[in-house]
């Protein structure tokens, strides 16, 4: 089923482009249609207004352009409603399929032979899906009226001022750039809103009662999406998606309380793996009995009865995760300990800087990172905040071991290339602590997890590449390597 | 923290950007021994009240 979401997002890329070089081609006629017009009404190489209002070619320019970018609206609707008709279909038998191979679960398996659930898709379906009241067609319609009168409107203004043909060039594309941002957003907006559409209309078909609500994520996500994420809804209360534009969440079936994990974030699977070791480790204080599981010669604990209903993180998720670390991060940490308790400190953190019901989240230090009770938070929230805390935790760890005494970020060369790269520390956090040691950490987080963050600091990239090697900076940034002075 | 000298507090948001107290949705607590070396890191999420 992942894999056919992740299928759908590259469908979801295709679409956009299609209709964004779709309006690129518009863009281009209107930019003839004003070289004409303008070859008749220009004086010096510029816009004259005398020349405009000669043989009535204003009022030809605007209808021009009205005609044209209503063509543009007119095509637009009419092919979406199409393709999103399509992608009804295709989901939806897709969907059947899928549910028909699902043995054993108890769902109305013979009502997935009888065809579409909806039959006039594009009548019932497509023009009846509403994003903030509006349907496609009233979007694209009222849409493309504001684009035209806008269009217009730079355009009178060029001529008005008497600007050069170049400037009302540049206006145009100001406007194309967002226009074609708001396209992109409505076509991925009333995709997401269609197979989703298609997915309810499979379960109720397949008598499927409830839904989980399923966020993506990644660097992207809303603290919205996130807090519903795994939430189970009766089919008919469920929160109508898109949430948000360019939302990328979606509804699984939820077949029942038996067969499938419950709604509050258990995890799913915590049967002891084989090659994992029992043993007794003191936690918080007390000596309890550890599963220990050896990862890359980092020992991941977590007490055998660990409350889950404390501790959100799920162990194997966090062997996942830390499997996909580069080695050079992950061979100085020790040890990464799941604790059910509060972190001892807690107390004195809450009263030396008055902060009620201080909770840590996570410590690190001295080779070891260790995630305390987060029951307080949801699942979701727990587990998109492990990866941000292991790369950082684990660069510091990598920031000691890089240099034989005191730590690779207070060296010469860390030094160099924050001072070259001339716009100061990587991070707010790092700033604000005024310390290279959080940079080198926020660096090294940020190349792993979100390394757009990197792209005005050549220098760090190129010692970055000196130390994970080439192939781990993102092709996007590659070219950064070299720096300016390093 | 037996070697800990000096403790540095910062408060951020979801963008990890440095804010007042009040708007913080993570906390970012450093302890530095008396050479100024971060010794612990110890991060909490703050939960909405109400």
């Amino acid at each position: 089923m992942l894999s056919h979401k992740v299928e759908n997002r590259l469908a979801e890329e295709q679409f956009a482009n299609k209709y964004a070089k779709k309006l690129q081609r518009t863009h281009k006629r209107v930019q003839k249609e004003i070289d004409t017009i303008f070859a008749k009404a220009q004086k010096n190489g510029k816009w004259s207004r005398k020349e405009i209002y000669k043989y009535n070619r204003a009022k030809k320019l605007k209808s021009t352009i009205r005609e044209q970018l209503g063509k543009y609206k007119g095509n637009f609707a009419k092919e979406f409603r199409d393709d999103l008709a399509n992608l009804y279909k295709n989901e939806t038998r897709w969907m059947q399929n899928f549910l028909k191979k699902q043995k054993g679960l108890g769902i109305a398996y013979e009502n997935l032979n009888t065809g579409l659930p909806v039959q006039a898709v594009k009548s019932e379906v497509v023009d009846n899906i509403m994003i903030k009241g509006k349907t496609m067609t009233e979007y694209v319609g009222k849409y493309g009226d504001d684009v035209a009168f806008k269009v217009e409107q730079e355009v009178m203004d060029s001529i008005m001022l008497g600007e050069h043909p170049s400037k009302t060039t540049a206006r145009l594309n100001k406007l194309a750039n967002k226009m074609q941002n708001r396209v992109d957003m409505t076509v991925r907006s009333w995709t997401n809103a269609v197979w989703n559409k298609s997915n309810l209309d499979v379960y109720e078909q397949a008598h499927i009662k409830k839904v989980r609500y399923l966020a993506t994520f990644d660097e992207k996500t809303c603290s919205e999406c996130a807090e519903l994420h795994n939430n189970v809804y009766k089919i008919g209360d469920e929160p109508s998606l898109p949430l948000h534009p360019y939302c990328r969440c979606a509804y699984a079936p939820y077949i029942s309380e038996e067969l499938t994990p419950s709604a509050n974030d258990m995890p799913v699977e915590r049967t002891k793996k084989a090659g994992d070791k029992i043993e007794k480790r003191n936690i918080l204080g007390e000596s309890r009995d550890c599963k220990i599981r050896n990862v890359k010669n980092t020992e991941l604990i977590q007490p055998v009865d660990l409350d889950y209903s404390k501790q959100k993180i799920e162990f194997d998720e966090l062997e996942n995760l830390y499997k996909e670390m580069p080695e050079k991060l992950t061979e100085n940490v020790d040890s990464i300990v799941l604790f059910d308790g509060r972190n001892p400190w807690d107390d004195y953190w809450e009263k030396e800087y008055g902060i009620e019901n201080f909770k840590s989240f996570a410590t690190a230090g001295d080779g070891q990172i260790s995630f305390y009770s987060n029951g307080n938070i949801t699942g979701a929230k727990a587990q998109a905040h492990i990866n941000p805390t292991l790369y950082h935790e684990a660069g510091h760890e990598l920031d000691k071991a890089l240099v034989a005494k005191g730590r690779f970020s207070t060296s010469y060369k860390w030094k160099k290339a924050i001072k070259y790269d001339d716009i100061g520390y990587c991070s707010q956090y790092s700033m604000q602590a005024e310390s290279n040691i959080e940079d080198f950490a926020d660096a090294v987080k940020f190349l792993f997890t979100d390394p757009d963050k990197l792209k005005y600091l050549p220098n760090r990239i190129t010692a970055l590449a000196d130390i994970f090697g080439r192939e781990a900076i993102p092709q996007n940034l590659r070219k950064f390597i070299g720096g300016s002075v390093l | 923290m037996a070697k800990t000298k000096e403790t540095e507090i910062y408060y951020l948001d979801d963008d990890d950007e440095i804010v007042e107290k009040s708007k913080a949705t993570k906390v970012n607590i450093r302890e530095l021994d008396g050479d100024g070396n971060l010794i612990n890191e110890t991060f909490m999420l703050l939960t909405k009240k109400g």
